[in-house]
């Protein structure tokens, strides 16, 4: 089986990353906990004391007028009050000196301790002891506390992981780079093209590429003359003309994306709680509105972005392109960080979008021009990695340092990030990998009306399947991504009293189950030719990942939802673009068109997402809203079955049907 | 092996200083989580004051008078002043003016900054920290639900600070060998795994496939790179041998 055996290396890497980090992590922890719960618990006496004290005032002075503590009213009801806002407490009892309960209030989900930990204060009348108030601790509130802890340092522990992975992939890559690029020359003259470079080298290498070199040299200056009818499947060079330049390394591309989408990544716990701070300075617009619209305006103006970018990466070159686009982008954060008015706050949030979607754009371009059709997925692949491990690591990182050091400073971190993205690129890669890129080669036969794009928009649009599929799974499906995780989940989090780093932790939970499930998807679909199957089940599937939030309560359903809600998505991304590529094919439209004109609608569906939520929200309630998607994408998917139920499948032996691009939210 | 040296000792370098740094991070998120739980429970048990005496001059206002009125309070501020840690407490109008005070000079105290305040999770009382000094502050409403001014709580966490430091010197003390211990087995484990991954031999003397790169990168390289380069060079020469632009010589040696 082939391997590639730096990926091998660097997924070994990462494994020793990973249980290095772990136990080591553990130890610290637990080492930490042990300290803290010594110095919390007897801080939890304390107030628990000072609860008792101030009930016990209370009670003391309804026994000095003479009221009987049995006969005297709302005693359950001042336990209960008084125990509101400390959640530590388990349970409150008023007991005469004979032990018997006279009131009591009890924590619904609390357990109890054994009781020498309780607190007993006397209830006395004129000094003299009538009764006793008993406060039992709460032992599971600290071991919650524990658990939410821990569970902030593991989701921190990830984020280091992924980002090691990451860096390693590319230092393992540039510290390679020599070698892959003598191999490869190896391997283009083992096909018969000598035209290859062996590039300078010192230490162990440099003998081997001297005598590469020199047999190079060799054979180019033997038959370099040769007419190319002679030489037949041989390709020389002349000795003095320059070699094949090494093919680019589109491992190098992780990097540079990883770290911009992570700049736009770091402001999803907040963002929605962001602009609903700002609402008030332009009381003239709805709040609900003032919360959706910064969302609805990111993704419409990302959309629109993305044929514009096509066209100034030809004037200006995907370098010069990313650039600008990191600096716009950074511009936009910086400026978002600093605003003060909500209408300032669309109008940079416009501009972070422009330059998101000019960037990413550009960073698809780049894979397209140092990729052929055969090795196109491998590349995108590449690229899709790198903006799902951002997705990971984004909210969570955020939320942190949102939780930390505001939310001010985490756009100001994210502004860092854009123009680090765009220093990297530049570092990484050779300028001339980052010019204008060559024109798009026409496939031979193709029609030539098929590149145009009015002719391609034309046949989509008249295209019942291309319909169905925009209108039934394409949009809803990113009105759920963008509706539910962008905009419901951190205000309905946000109400429950979550903090913006459980709220990232719950975000991640998406991405984390989208990156498990959608390779296995991708294969699956193409191996049983189910695509159809895939985009209803995943349809479906959404239905049944909201119902956690709608049904259920409790932090634990937010994350199991968002978790199969992510898992869901999944099930329907690389299913839902291969069949795009067998309805281009079938109409003969490039892909490329109808890729361009699908990612464009479900842009757009990803616009109306948050006001879609929105106007549920203030219509019922958050968690209705949530339902209500996920009857929307449960119920379009239904209605897509029924519409194909029993018909073939669009192209019958097409090797269009073959493409497996597991692009997704790109 | 090739660059295996070098490459053992830059990824264990990026992998160690990784592992340091997330240990590291882990150990100060959750030392500012404590803290942060500290400061809560602390600020809840001053908040307890601060309700009580809400409670007491709100049995005041109800009865028609004004706050400035309400002479008991002295008392009743001196009495809730004696909790721990709380240095002095104030009875302020709406304008920020303070009436009573239960320290000395206190009713010519100036006003504190409640602007930045948290809110506690059941709403009842606010609260601002500054270093040590924590103040606590929850408003006073009169029987028409006006505010009419607010109680503040100040306190040092004097107590809580001696404890922070304790807390952290012993964290200190045991990540320093845990730190320790997580660079040397990082490198350790990066540098037994570089060697495994690159230092795969042909079994039973099979052989290696061109395909096998992982012996390119074992330091036989000249074995493999340079073997089959020169197999596809004499491949061309014999291929191209009856070509007519031959020149003289061979490969070099």
């Amino acid at each position: 089986m082939n391997r590639d055996p730096v990926r091998t290396l660097v997924f070994r890497l990462t494994a020793v990353t990973v249980a290095v980090l772990l136990a080591l992590s553990l130890l610290a922890s637990w080492s930490a906990l042990h300290s803290f719960e010594r110095v919390l618990f007897p801080e939890l006496r304390a107030k628990a004391a000072a609860v008792a004290e101030v009930l016990t005032r209370q009670i003391n002075r309804a026994l000095d007028y003479g009221v009987p503590l049995d006969q005297l009213p709302g005693l359950a009801e001042a336990l209960a009050q008084e125990a509101a806002g400390h959640p530590d407490i388990a349970r409150m009892t008023v007991e005469d000196l004979s032990g018997r309960t006279l009131a009591a209030w009890r924590q619904p989900q609390a357990r109890l301790a054994g009781g020498e930990e309780d607190i007993i204060a006397p209830l006395t009348r004129g000094g003299v002891a009538m009764a006793q108030l008993r406060l039992t601790l709460d032992p599971g509130w600290l071991a919650r506390a524990s658990v939410d802890l821990m569970l902030e340092v593991a989701s921190e522990l990830l984020v280091a992981v992924l980002i090691t992975f990451e860096v390693l992939l590319l230092v393992v890559h540039l510290s390679l780079g020599r070698i892959n690029a003598l191999r490869h020359t190896v391997s283009l003259a083992e096909a018969g093209d000598f035209r290859g470079a062996a590039p300078a080298a010192a230490g162990e290498l440099a003998s081997t590429a001297a005598a590469c070199r020199a047999m190079l040299d060799y054979v180019n200056h033997r038959f370099a003359g040769l007419p190319a009818a002679a030489a037949g499947r041989f390709r020389f060079r002349h000795p003095d003309a320059p070699a094949l330049p090494p093919p680019v390394n589109l491992t190098f591309l992780r990097l540079p994306v990883f770290l911009f989408c992570l700049s736009e990544e770091l402001s999803r716990p907040f963002m929605p709680a962001y602009a609903q701070g700002l609402a008030p300075s332009a009381p003239w617009l709805p709040v609900d509105l003032a919360v959706s619209l910064p969302i609805t305006l990111f993704m419409l103006v990302w959309a629109l972005s993305q044929p514009l970018g096509a066209r100034l990466s030809v004037r200006i070159g995907r370098g010069g392109l990313f650039a600008a686009a990191a600096a716009l982008a950074a511009i936009g954060l910086a400026m978002t960080a600093e605003t003060q008015h909500l209408l300032g706050l669309l109008l940079w949030r416009s501009v972070t979008a422009l330059g998101y979607g000019l960037a990413l754009i550009t960073a698809q371009g780049l894979v397209v021009d140092h990729t052929t059709r055969e090795n196109r997925a491998g590349g995108l692949a590449l690229f899709i990695g790198a903006l799902l491990a951002a997705g990971v690591c984004g909210p969570v990182a955020g939320g942190i340092i949102a939780d930390q050091a505001g939310a001010s400073a985490t756009l100001q971190v994210g502004a860092g990030l854009a123009l680090a993205a765009a220093a990297t690129l530049f570092l990484l890669f050779h300028r001339t990998a980052l010019s204008v890129p060559p024109p798009p080669a026409v496939a031979p036969g193709a029609a030539s009306s098929a590149a145009v794009p009015s002719v391609a928009i034309g046949r989509l649009a008249r295209d019942l399947r291309f319909g169905a599929l925009m209108l039934l799974s394409a949009v809803p499906t990113k009105i759920a991504a963008t509706g539910v995780l962008f905009c419901l989940l951190p205000l309905l989090l946000a109400e429950a009293g979550a903090d913006k780093a459980e709220i990232g932790r719950t975000q991640m939970m998406y991405f984390l189950a989208f990156i498990i499930v959608s390779p296995l998807a991708a294969s699956l679909s193409d191996r049983w030719a189910a695509r159809r199957g895939f985009v209803v089940a995943g349809g479906l599937a959404t239905l049944l990942a909201m119902a956690p939030i709608g049904l259920l309560g409790g932090d634990m359903a937010a994350a199991l939802a968002i978790g199969l809600f992510g898992a869901a998505q999944a099930l329907i991304g690389a299913p839902q673009l291969t069949l795009v590529t067998q309805i281009a094919a079938r109409l003969q439209v490039t892909e490329i068109a109808a890729i361009g004109w699908y990612r464009l609608l479900e842009r757009l569906g990803g616009a109306l997402g948050p006001l879609l939520a929105i106007a549920l929200a203030a219509a019922w309630s958050y968690r209705a809203a949530v339902l209500g998607i996920g009857l929307l994408c449960g119920g379009s998917a239904l209605l897509f079955w029924l519409l194909y139920r029993g018909s073939p499948s669009p192209v019958v032996g097409d090797e269009a049907g073959d493409v497996n691009v597991s692009e997704t939210q790109a | 092996m090739i660059g295996g040296g070098a490459l053992a000792l830059r990824a264990g370098g990026v992998i160690a200083a990784t592992v340091a740094a997330a240990i590291a991070l882990a150990l100060l998120l959750a030392f500012l989580k404590f803290d942060q739980k500290l400061l809560d429970v602390a600020a809840a048990r001053l908040g307890l004051v601060a309700e009580e005496v809400r409670r007491q001059s709100e049995t005041g206002l109800a009865l028609g008078l004004e706050l400035a009125e309400l002479e008991d309070l002295t008392g009743v501020l001196q009495r809730a002043a004696q909790a721990r840690d709380v240095v002095r407490i104030d009875v302020r109008d709406e304008r920020g003016r303070v009436l009573f005070s239960s320290g000395a000079g206190g009713a010519a105290g100036t006003p504190g900054d409640m602007s930045t305040v948290t809110v506690d999770a059941a709403g009842r009382f606010r609260s601002r920290i500054n270093g040590d000094a924590l103040l606590v502050g929850v408003r006073l409403r009169n029987g028409f639900g006006q505010i009419v001014g607010d109680v503040a709580v100040h306190a040092v966490l004097t107590a809580r600070r001696d404890e922070l430091a304790r807390v952290r010197r012993e964290l200190a003390t045991s990540a320093a060998p845990v730190l320790v211990a997580a660079l040397a087995a990082t490198l350790l484990a990066v540098a037994l795994t570089v060697r495994l991954t690159g230092g795969r031999v042909g079994r039973d003397g099979d052989e290696k496939t061109t395909d096998d790169a992982l012996d390119e990168t074992a330091g036989h390289l000249h074995l493999t790179l340079e073997t089959r380069l020169a197999a596809a060079v004499a491949a061309a020469e014999q291929e191209l041998a009856g070509s007519t632009d031959r020149r003289a010589g061979g490969p070099p040696a």
